[in-house]
């Protein structure tokens, strides 16, 4: 089964990185979001609090934004000739499928997480001040939750005619609990420090997580057929 | 009693609705191993329908699917194992080259121990060296569907075989191919093609199933095949 995912898997960062339409206009748009919203910044004086909690709010929107940009494409290489047919011809579980397409969003979701946090540190001028290894498994668990919640969206969305508007209206009240506890421990790391809210939270985001994976892996054989 | 006894294919009360259009109603069929099945009918009579269904592509709405003699249950998985399917639109990633395409197909096909000796011994016998490392959007549709029809016997003939337009876009040294393709399969492997070319299914099938509107109107041994030249639009 981990070979067969990790085939898929590597089937579509090849086709990806082939054309990386997708990757340009994620990357693209990070860019261009954190240059607006750093420019914004220098022009308010505000207190450095402010200034710090709207550069963190300012990155998870913009990382959730990327994720629902790489959300349309996701299915783009097996449904725009309606060979979705290509997978479900193959012998493997529909799972296998929905975990192969988690782990090239995650990739690609990971490369924009990256981008984005150098672009942060050096147009948004964020000063790490709490733990950075607490930092990173909070956003990893948090990126893994958006990363499944936008996976079982595609997979919602796998037939819809009219994807653009039924992937956001899906995506968003599926992940704004996450983005709102992520944002608070987010901050609360590099600011505050107070580990006990930063446990409580973090394990809120890893328990909503696999709640939606196991929900996902339920429900992907239906949806995936017609 | 031998397996060529068993049915390779049950289908029972099969129907398939898609919104409010009924595209199949009650298909009652049995085909047995080593058996060429062709389906015709006009355009809407549920062929390509009927052919996802027991290649297990599609759901029937309702109905029952026996293949090998194996009543089809959740794990239609293990099943796929055994069936070969060629759609009227080739399977292969545009953005990939056939060889990398054959790669990926073998990979995921449980049986193909060495990849690349597959690859490399159809290359040789179908003489596709100047083809295989393109990138698959820039051939011709002909040369698409002749490695398309590839992948599906590839690495060995599958127990069941299912065509849809597969004589379509291909010229006449292709269309030999095909033919000898489908008469020198291995022993017992079953075959069903559902096309226009009344031609090509009259020389290649042991048996035609004409279909009406979602229902099977005749099924139609080789002598009574002028049927169709009257009831075919």
């Amino acid at each position: 089964m981990i070979r067969d995912i990790i085939i898929l898997a590597r089937k579509d960062l090849l086709l990806e990185f082939r054309k990386k339409e997708t990757i340009y206009s994620m990357g693209l748009f990070t860019l261009a979001s954190i240059l607006i919203f750093s420019g914004l910044l220098n022009f308010i004086s505000t207190a450095l609090e402010i200034k710090y909690s709207i550069s963190v709010a300012s990155m998870l929107f913009i990382i959730t934004f990327s994720i629902m940009l790489g959300l349309t494409s996701i299915f783009s290489r097996e449904i725009k000739k309606n060979s979705i047919y290509q997978l479900l011809s193959l012998s493997i579980k529909p799972q296998v499928i929905f975990l192969s397409k988690l782990v090239y969003l995650g990739i690609m979701i990971g490369i924009i997480e990256i981008l984005t946090f150098i672009l942060a540190i050096i147009f948004l001028r964020i000063n790490f001040q709490g733990n950075v290894l607490i930092f990173l498994v909070v956003l990893t668990i948090g990126t893994l939750d958006l990363t499944i919640a936008g996976c079982i969206v595609a997979f919602l969305t796998l037939y819809a005619k009219s994807k653009t508007l039924a992937i956001p209206i899906l995506f968003f009240p599926l992940v704004l609990p996450s983005i709102l506890i992520e944002t608070q421990v987010t901050l609360n790391i590099l600011f505050m420090y107070n580990l006990e809210s930063i446990i409580t939270n973090t394990l809120i985001l890893f328990f909503h997580a696999i709640l939606i994976l196991v929900f996902s892996l339920l429900v992907t054989e239906e949806l995936i057929n017609e | 009693m031998d397996s060529f006894s068993k049915p390779a294919v049950k289908l029972t009360n099969i129907s398939k609705i898609y919104g409010f259009i009924q595209a199949l109603k009650n298909i009652n069929l049995v085909i047995y191993p080593g058996e060429t099945i062709g389906l015709v009918g006009n355009n809407g009579a549920g062929k390509s329908t009927l052919l996802k269904i027991i290649s297990l592509l599609v759901k029937p709405t309702s109905g029952s699917i026996n293949l090998f003699d194996q009543e089809v249950n959740d794990d239609i998985h293990l099943f796929k194992r055994e069936i070969g399917v060629l759609l009227s639109f080739p399977f292969f990633y545009e953005d990939m080259t056939g060889r990398e395409n054959f790669h990926f197909f073998l990979q995921m096909k449980k049986r193909a121990n060495n990849p690349q000796k597959i690859i490399h011994d159809i290359i040789a016998q179908y003489d596709l060296k100047l083809f295989i490392d393109r990138p698959f959007y820039e051939l011709s549709t002909g040369m698409m569907k002749k490695l398309d029809i590839l992948r599906t016997v590839t690495p060995n003939f599958p127990k069941l075989l299912l065509l849809d337009e597969p004589f379509s876009g291909l010229d006449i040294e292709n269309r030999k191919f095909l033919f000898n393709l489908i008469t020198r399969r291995a022993v017992g492997s079953t075959v069903i093609l559902c096309s226009h070319d009344l031609s090509s299914v009259k020389s290649v099938c042991s048996k035609v199933i004409f279909l009406e509107k979602g229902k099977i109107k005749k099924i139609l041994d080789p002598p009574e095949y002028d049927y169709l030249l009257d009831h075919l639009a």
